[in-house]
């Protein structure tokens, strides 16, 4: 009996042991591989520093492992890594890591050369020659050169290829190669922005865009791993032509749940998380290991849609109405916890940019003028308008109509507040249709537009077909061919001066606020920054 | 059965606002109107009549062929058995350790009625039923993931590649469902041992003279998992919908991730094939249920109909 009993102890104390040893942390130990490298990513210790093994050229070396970047991204969408058919803001901050650009954004906000050294254009802005950086190679060895980026833009301009990117490069009339690094764009219609353009459209191995199973580029990480919508495993392109990374390589996650997701970064499971709700500022705030990516300045917008074709948005004074109505001050610090750029004036462009016109007229909150003007365009106390927006996800759209629905019921307005799923909230508005346009009347649609960052682009969203208030303004679309064939910057500015005024004063799309989607990252990770519209730049990670 | 679930799945999604291009092309991409899109769809094979659509779907699964995912391009099945093995395994191993858990409580208590025993384990299978799954992961997150870190967060790892990991990652996904699991079938289970207990064949066994852990083998407990094996049953159904939630707060890559993205992206062949295997999942395992009742009370057996 007692030997029995003896052999029972010993077993739950072995069985304690392994469930101990189950539960501990995995130890680091376990990567060290002796001081061999056995395969690529194994990890050697040499003294007090960590070795990585890569393989270049098809040699065995070391290098000091920087360690690797675990990256989580809330919802979904990271289908497909073809950089020049981007299908949703997931996929924008994995191609620069793999893919490089003509140009680049850098983290003062400015464009800058990248895989073009230079650029001229001629004087009527339709002809724009790039000169290439000289050699620069794709991973798989072979080198880049003008042939590629003509292929690259070929591919887009197709439209059955249904490039995401076809509407930025506009319409091309022919190509002019001159050597192996020089190329000549000659455009249907002129472009003084035309550099702007190509911040988005990546010179991918052209294999790349005919076949999704072949992804070559020339960007700081090779793939090493993609599971779709799931993970993406990128590592280190030792011979990347800018310097290769001080990181071993990025783990892109998929942590569908905001809430989890934040935890996960709290506990270290995760480096950064992309796309977090406004509702967790205060938590990210609170902890001292973590912080928020911040833009030079925010070029995404908030926007709140009105169907200018259908009452009563159909009547600017409608419009202007809402405008006053909103309480920007409150709906910022409330439902979008201060982070971004409040807009006092309803444009697209932000107080720091340099072409932001003075003297537009400032929308404050006036709830007796938004009375008077919404009774002039036929709203009157005990109306009820709605407001469209999605559900399970954006409750700063949620908190912002709360706050509407309050104000707007001083002055007898009811608002409905209908929070639907992607699909039907994307039925209602979309797409744009000129001969039959779908009409959304006495509802107001929040929606976020991050349009290419510059100037040119947040202007160009609200041209005739480019957007789904179904705005079409022929002096607004006047103006804007104008600002692309500026040959100055004074004189663009002039003009996008106009253009401001006037959106401001018909209001298509009221717009609460300039701001990005909201990235947390722990304090450790240094040497990134966020596009103005909400991309994250990984590229030159590090932990420091 | 399964005619029937395809039939409905086809129906209920097309009736749904919204379709897999608008959601592909999606709104803002310039140039993109509603004549472009209606080229998409045709492409697509989503501007035919949905009795042809229909015909064609089910005419092609019976040859293994589920279509592909509007989005990835993937071939459907090929989606589907990268993301079994995940829920399969978070599924079973929720089940397995709620079944043992809540068999432990209840025998606990009916061992020792109106004890304080007793009473935690009523509590506990109260506490089961009434905190929603999302609080129960977000409580295990903070314990075990902030407070006393021992356990990683988020991720899946297959068994095969590194089992001591996966054990590691299956942990709290599976203390989150087996928690909901439990409770009905600890409730079922104790209640019914309650009443096995205290039953005339009881009395007549324990006059007879029988042992009590007798008692309780031969009598009482087979007696009590009849009804228990019914909730197991239907607690398994109940399982393949709650493991969405938990899938998507432990970012686990299973069906129920794939099935909410389908959803949303109204991928109509992920969806479908999804729905139909969930169904077919839950056919398989009442059956099972029914193989189990002969086995447990042989009066039940079909041999002794």
């Amino acid at each position: 009996m007692k030997t029995n009993k003896r052999k029972i102890t010993a077993l739950a104390g072995l069985l304690a042991l392994v469930m101990l040893w189950t539960l501990a942390p995995a130890s680091s130990a376990a990567n060290v591989a002796g001081g061999t490298c056995k395969k690529v990513g194994d990890i050697v210790k040499a003294g007090n520093v960590n070795l990585i093994c890569d393989r270049v050229n098809g040699k065995s070396t070391y290098y000091v492992s920087g360690g690797t970047l675990k990256y989580g991204y809330t919802g979904g969408g990271l289908v497909a890594l073809n950089p020049n058919q981007i299908s949703s803001g997931t996929q924008k901050p994995v191609a620069p890591l793999l893919f490089d650009a003509l140009v680049r954004i850098n983290a003062k906000g400015a464009i800058v050369p990248w895989l073009a050294s230079s650029w001229t254009s001629t004087t009527d802005q339709k002809s724009w020659t790039l000169t290439l950086r000289q050699g620069v190679k794709f991973h798989s060895g072979r080198e880049f050169t003008n042939s590629d980026v003509r292929r690259n833009l070929e591919w887009i301009s197709d439209s059955a290829n249904k490039s995401s990117q076809a509407g930025e490069i506009g319409k091309i009339a022919s190509y002019v190669l001159k050597g192996r690094y020089q190329i000549t764009i000659n455009l249907k219609d002129a472009n003084s922005q035309f550099p702007g353009a190509l911040v988005f459209i990546y010179m991918a191995d052209p294999l790349t865009l005919t076949n999704p199973g072949v992804i070559n580029g020339t960007g700081p990480f090779k793939l090493s791993e993609f599971s779709s919508d799931d993970h993406v495993y990128v590592v280190n392109n030792r011979s990347y032509w800018a310097g290769s990374s001080k990181l071993d390589g990025i783990k892109v996650m998929r942590s569908p749940d905001a809430t989890s997701a934040l935890l996960s970064l709290q506990s270290g499971a995760l480096d950064m998380v992309w796309n977090i709700p406004p509702t967790s500022i205060a938590q990210v705030r609170a902890d001292k290991d973590l912080d928020f990516l911040s833009a030079p300045a925010f070029t995404g917008a908030h926007v709140l849609m009105l169907d200018t074709k259908s009452a009563p948005f159909n009547n600017v004074k409608a419009r202007q109405a809402l405008s006053y109505a909103l309480d920007r001050e409150t709906i910022f610090k409330t439902a979008f916890g201060g982070v971004g750029e409040i807009s006092m004036t309803s444009t697209p462009i932000g107080l720091k940019d340099t072409i932001y016109a003075s003297g537009m007229t400032q929308y404050t909150f006036n709830l007796d003028k938004a009375k008077a003007l919404f009774a002039e365009a036929g709203v009157k106390s005990g109306d009820t308008l709605t407001f469209w927006t999605l559900a399970g996800r954006r409750f700063e759209w949620v908190a912002m109509a709360q706050i509407l629905q309050s104000d707007l019921k001083k002055i007898g307005i009811t608002l409905d507040i209908k929070p639907q799923e992607t699909a039907s909230w994307l039925a209602k508005f979309f797409p744009y249709s000129a001969s039959a346009p779908k009409l959304y009347p006495d509802t107001i649609v929040a929606n976020f537009l991050s349009p290419v960052p510059t100037s040119a682009y947040q202007l160009n969203a609200y041209t005739t077909g480019g957007n789904e208030a179904k705005w079409d303004n022929a002096e607004y679309d006047a103006l804007m061919k104008d600002a692309l064939s500026a040959s100055s910057a004074a004189e663009y500015k002039a003009i996008t001066g106009k253009m401001q005024v006037l959106y401001n004063r018909e209001v298509p799309c009221v717009i609460p606020l300039l701001a990005a989607n909201l990235t947390a990252y722990r304090s450790v990770v240094k040497g990134m920054f966020l596009l103005g519209e909400g991309t994250p730049q990984l590229q030159d990670a590090y932990f420091g | 059965m399964l005619f029937s679930v395809s039939v409905l799945i086809f129906v209920v999604l097309r009736l749904l606002p919204g379709d897999p291009v608008s959601i592909a092309i999606g709104a803002g991409h310039r140039g993109v109107g509603a004549e472009e899109l209606d080229q998409y769809r045709t492409e697509s094979g989503l501007n035919r009549p949905y009795s042809v659509q229909y015909w064609l779907w089910l005419t092609k699964i019976f040859t293994g062929d589920f279509g592909v995912s509007y989005f990835s391009q993937e071939k459907v099945l090929s989606m589907i058995g990268g993301h079994l093995m995940p829920t399969v395994e978070l599924t079973f191993t929720a089940l397995i350790a709620a079944v043992i858990f809540a068999f432990t409580l209840a025998i606990i208590g009916a061992t020792w009625p109106r004890s304080f025993a007793d009473r935690i384990v009523t509590a506990i299978a109260s506490l089961g039923m009434a905190i929603p799954t999302f609080i129960t992961a977000i409580i295990l997150l903070l314990t075990f993931g902030i407070w006393f870190p021992i356990l990683p967060t988020r991720g899946y790892m297959p068994f095969s590649e590194d089992p001591i990991e996966n054990m590691r990652l299956i942990a709290m996904p599976t203390m989150t469902l087996a928690f909901a699991a439990m409770a009905p079938i600890l409730r079922m289970l104790r209640s019914s041992l309650g009443d096995a207990a205290t039953s005339p064949w009881t009395r007549t066994a324990e006059g007879k003279g029988l042992l009590w852990p007798k008692i309780v083998r031969k009598h009482i407990f087979p007696n009590a998992l009849i009804p228990t094996l019914t909730v197991v049953g239907i607690t398994f159904g109940r399982m393949l919908g709650g493991v969405v939630l938990i899938e998507f707060i432990f970012a686990w890559p299973g069906i129920g991730t794939l099935m909410v993205d389908a959803i949303f992206k109204r991928d109509y062949m992920i969806l479908q094939a999804t729905i139909l295997f969930a169904a077919l999942a839950t056919i398989i395992v009442n059956f099972l249920v029914d193989i189990a009742y002969g086995i447990v009370d042989p009066r039940l057996s079909f041999k002794n109909k």
